[in-house]
């Protein structure tokens, strides 16, 4: 019996993958991008976009391989059974590390809104609906994503048009005034966050016509790469370089600096709220790969049983982790894009592609 | 009872339960409009809000219509963030900044570096970025001390004077909290503040004299805001003035659109 039963359409893989990318891209990396390439971040956010495709051909090639198996199978189909073993217990490390980054990065942005509530609680509240989500299966999520997507993206739309008034054009002189170093620097973590295409390995295997899975992937690129183009470009407009990587959250100040005649003010409440559903698509993503990925590696009939053990893991990771949001951004910024990119969303990837043309397995034609 | 309609039971009264941790009442609440900072001689910094009184403000109460809608509460501390701490000390309800939209600094402040004193309003979750800020000279407290005209209220005057101002006169330049902290970071950009000071009424437009002496705010209803010129930065200590004209001067110099009235000399 295949643990999961459920068929996705093209259609919901696209905007599975955008939700995931830029649920958290948006309140997180403006101002991440921005501390090193100040005006230049809007740059920045096109050069990841272009160089994270490379990330996203390697997943379909290897799907293209592989059609039927997700990750952790094909590495252990590829490697052997126990050096595949190792490298599928560390995917199913990487979510769940990653899923803890995600919550406390959430955990934290509700915490700076509402102070006097524990982050805790947040982190608890949102991972207890993702592991609902996840326990009825891979069509629901996809159902819900569905759901919240055209009122996320109508949302950031939104921002970006009611604070247009207030962009500034010299905010972006000079162009590159720095070189392009910085600039090829800062685009590690948005190739990281682009890169969390390798949790549509997991899902691949259930969509329902093949041949939708290169168009479905880019498409999704595309948009969390538009998506995330218009969040820097407008915080840089509207802040300039220097003062957007003060911020926590550029994106969300842009929202409270809305004042159109005096009368459409205050519209933060409404815009957090989008977030946090932007959020729990973006936890459900990782927390379903974590949980079919345990199951998988154990040989397992069933993946419900592991839902809660795993959401508590990963809420005490996420609330042990980090120590404050400073401490978060540096982990972010300095740790975790170098570790992933290299490890988990680039190098083993490309290393099983190469091993897998080498060895001639899985199909080719 | 089968397990399902039991759990039906545990979960309905947790409906009634449910409520916003985080939630806080308006009549539990100081609502703050406007914040004055000063740096007393000793080094100290004082801190004077202007906290609105909701139920003060309606008119329909009509009981005690002498009383002012708003009040003023001042403290000191070593910080900014200490006096703003220390404020609750003696505030009977909960500090709430959210609705804040003036910052007013001394012209002492302004001296000694603004870099310590609008880093707090940079990060509290409260502050918006909108808020206005003015620098005056003499005491930034005193800038409340006039009796509003035509509103009720001494920081809608000004908010409403310093919203519409700039598109009439170009004697001043609006700055906001956003705009000020923007070009205390950017190099190559120094910041202005708008200045503000109270000037005296003219003569036609004093009203009804007999009751200013019951209120003992005597002299304050003689005064009315005015805003005049700016006040110029160099990172973050202010270091000059310019006067109503030189500001005009000043929309030259930034490129900026200049809608003032222009004297031409007669026989040109």
């Amino acid at each position: 019996m295949a643990l999961e039963e459920g068929k996705i359409s093209g259609k919901q893989l696209t905007i599975l993958y955008a939700t995931t990318v830029i649920a958290s891209a948006v309140v997180f990396l403006p101002g991440v991008v921005a501390a090193t390439a100040k005006q230049d971040a809007w740059i920045s956010s096109i050069i990841a976009a272009l160089a994270a495709s490379l990330l996203v051909l390697v997943v379909l090639k290897l799907y293209s391989r592989f059609p039927d198996q997700n990750v952790i199978q094909y590495s252990q189909t590829i490697l052997g059974k126990w050096v595949g073993l190792i490298v599928g217990a560390g995917f199913v490390w990487f979510f769940i590390h990653i899923n803890a980054v995600i919550i406390r990065e959430f955990g934290t942005f509700l915490a700076a809104i509402l102070p006097e509530t524990p982050p805790a609680v947040f982190m608890s509240l949102i991972l207890l609906l993702s592991a609902y989500y996840v326990r009825n299966g891979l069509e629901v999520c996809c159902r819900i994503a569905e759901f919240y997507f055209p009122l996320f993206m109508v949302q950031v739309l939104l921002i970006v048009i009611l604070v247009a008034k207030e962009i500034r054009w010299e905010f972006f002189k000079p162009i590159l005034g720095n070189g392009i170093g910085p600039v090829v620097v800062s685009t590690l973590p948005p190739i990281m966050w682009f890169g969390e295409v390798i949790t549509m390995t997991m899902i691949l295997p259930y969509l329902n016509d093949k041949s939708q899975a290169n168009k479905s992937l880019f498409l999704g690129l595309a948009i969390a790469g538009i998506t995330f183009f218009l969040a820097s470009f407008f915080t840089i407009g509207v802040f300039g370089g220097n003062f957007t990587s003060n911020l926590n959250f550029p994106v969300f100040e842009l929202a409270r600096i809305i004042s159109i005649a005096q009368f459409l003010e205050r519209v933060d409440a409404i815009v957090m709220g989008f977030w946090v559903a932007g959020g729990v698509i973006k936890i459900t993503t990782f927390n379903y790969c974590a949980v079919l990925g345990t199951a998988q590696l154990f040989n397992l009939k069933e993946y419900k049983p592991l839902i809660l053990p795993l959401a508590v893991i990963q809420v005490v990771l996420a609330i042990t982790g980090w120590d404050n949001v400073t401490q978060l951004k540096h982990f972010i910024i300095y740790t975790i894009a170098p570790y992933s990119l290299i490890l988990f969303e680039g190098g083993i990837p490309i290393m099983l592609l190469i091993i897998a043309k080498i060895r001639g397995l899985g199909v080719t034609k | 009872m089968t397990p399902k309609k039991l759990l039906i039971v545990i979960l309905l009264p947790l409906m009634l339960v449910s409520g916003c941790w985080s939630r806080r009442e308006i009549n539990a609440l100081s609502i703050s409009q406007a914040i004055a900072i000063d740096r007393e001689p000793d080094g100290k910094i004082m801190l004077t809000f202007l906290f609105a009184k909701p139920e003060k403000s309606q008119k329909s109460g009509g009981a005690s219509s002498s009383e002012k809608p708003y009040a003023l509460v001042a403290e000191k501390g070593e910080t900014l963030n200490e006096a703003e701490r220390n404020i609750s000390l003696g505030l009977p309800r909960k500090l709430f900044m959210g609705q804040n939209s003036l910052i007013i600094y001394s012209e002492q402040a302004a001296r000694s570096g603004l870099g310590p004193l609008v880093d707090l309003f940079s990060r509290h979750k409260d502050f918006r970025l909108t808020n206005y800020v003015f620098v005056t000279k003499g005491r930034a407290s005193d800038i409340f001390k006039f009796g509003p005209n035509i509103e009720d209220n001494p920081v809608r005057q000004m908010l409403g004077a310093i919203t519409y101002a700039h598109m009439r006169v170009s004697k001043t330049i609006p700055q906001n909290l956003k705009d000020f902290l923007i070009k205390l970071e950017e190099p190559g950009i120094e910041p202005v503040l708008p200045e503000v000071e109270t000037v005296p009424k003219l003569v036609g437009e004093e009203l009804d004299q007999n009751k200013t002496t019951a209120e003992g705010g005597g002299n304050s209803r003689k005064l009315k805001p005015h805003l005049a010129g700016m006040g110029v930065f160099k990172g973050d200590r202010l270091v000059g003035w310019l006067s109503p004209a030189e500001t005009r001067s000043l929309h030259f110099a930034t490129a900026k659109e200049h809608i003032g009235v222009e004297i031409v000399p007669e026989g040109l």
